[in-house]
């Protein structure tokens, strides 16, 4: 993430693209907290494996979880759109909210424009309860079940 | 050859997974349909392709049939099934037809209860999202030439991602990889073309991936608008698959188990 970040704005305008600016803090805010998204997708990853045990039902279970919001999301539009991306652990990718919201403008804030619906830290903290969650339910399926 | 099929279509039926995962394919595929005919809201500014939406599920069931497909190869390498198989069956590229051939079958009777499946939730679930006649909406039908085709192309997409997926495992020979390499290819390309800027680049992006290319079969409204023609697209896919069982049968050919 350290090298994307500010590899992919220059990249972007060295093709001719007009790219946003962005502040430093908020480079780094994206930098440090999409590597946090993907560490929690991991942590979840390993708990739905404990709990699957089978290296197939894992896999499609962990890129189920994250891929699926976003499809329907983009499928579905609209308010549903936004209460998935609220609800599901896909919530997590709010982090790499870049543009500011201004109330006083009337502008589609949808993700297709670059915004997500919760704020970074919120949509972090569901991805976290989420793998809380995955996590308590290995604990306890790994104490009662036997190998 | 009938030796062979009848040998992988054993195997195919007595192992547990079989069942479940076709079980779960015509259900998650119905119920993602369901779901996002009930939640959908008609937005006055864009036109919407009924039959399209009805379809959606098909790109979350592709999922399971993906995964059932590299199960069906990938779990000999891992329980050392292979080496009976092989021994059984010496000519690998009648062993690969053969498992091709019962996949196939199996995933267009699936693929058939699970697309009927969707369009029923269409018809029954948009009118009362406004997408009826009232607004200029005809109901989902299969009466409806396009739609037929949408319906027909998404049984044969369902069956060309299981064939797809068989080469891929085949030639991978190991079910985590072979699933993580599927996934990647099938939903990590619309992802990638969507970050696409450059519009020409896009297009091309999504006329090559084998998920945007194949699923324009779908469309029924607006053809122009999409990155390629149905039935171009559909052999896109079908490319795609069809390399992939030469890739998987050539290795399998040269390979020792």
């Amino acid at each position: 993430m350290a090298v994307i970040v500010p590899l992919g704005p220059h990249l972007l305008r060295a093709n001719g693209n007009y790219v946003f600016a962005a502040t430093t803090l908020t480079e780094l805010r994206i930098a440090i907290g999409a590597s946090a998204v993907v560490a929690m997708a991991a942590i979840t990853a390993i708990a739905l494996s404990a709990m699957l045990r089978r290296a197939a039902a894992a896999i499609t279970a962990g890129a189920a979880i994250f891929l699926l919001p976003f499809i329907l999301a983009s499928a579905a539009g609209g308010g549903a759109s936004q209460w998935l991306l609220r609800l599901t652990p896909a919530a997590g990718l709010s982090m790499l909210q870049a543009l500011p919201h201004y109330s006083q403008v009337s502008y589609a804030y949808t993700l297709g424009n670059g915004y997500y619906p919760l704020t970074p830290l919120a949509g972090f903290a569901v991805l976290c309860g989420y793998t809380l969650l995955a996590l308590a339910a290995a604990t306890l399926v790994l104490h009662r079940r036997d190998a | 050859m009938t030796d062979a099929l009848r040998a992988e279509w054993t195997k195919l039926r007595t192992l547990p997974s079989t069942g479940w995962l076709l079980a779960g394919a015509v259900g998650v595929t119905i119920a993602v349909s369901v779901i996002v005919a009930g939640v959908f809201h008609r937005n006055a500014h864009n036109a919407i392709d009924p039959t399209k939406l009805s379809l959606t599920g098909v790109q979350i069931g592709q999922a399971v049939i993906a995964v059932l497909a590299v199960l069906a190869t990938s779990e000999e390498y891992d329980t050392g099934m292979i080496r009976v198989t092989l021994t059984a069956t010496p000519r690998r590229p009648i062993l690969l037809a053969a498992k091709a051939a019962n996949l196939a079958g199996l995933t267009l009777l699936v693929g058939l209860i699970a697309v009927a499946g969707c369009l029923l939730a269409g018809r029954l679930l948009l009118p009362s999202a406004g997408i009826d006649p009232a607004h200029g909406y005809a109901l989902v039908s299969l009466s409806h030439k396009p739609t037929l085709r949408a319906a027909a192309g998404s049984v044969l997409y369902l069956v060309l991602i299981a064939l797809l997926s068989l080469g891929v495992a085949t030639a991978i020979r190991n079910t985590a990889a072979s699933i993580g390499t599927v996934l990647g290819l099938l939903y990590l390309a619309p992802v990638a073309a969507q970050l696409v800027n450059d519009p020409t680049w896009r297009r091309h992006l999504e006329q090559i991936a084998p998920t945007t290319a194949g699923l324009a079969i779908q469309a029924t409204t607006n053809l122009h608008s999409q990155p390629i023609a149905p039935w171009p697209g559909l052999g896109v896919l079908a490319a795609w698959a069809l390399a992939s069982l030469l890739a998987g049968g050539i290795l399998l050919t040269l390979r020792d188990a």
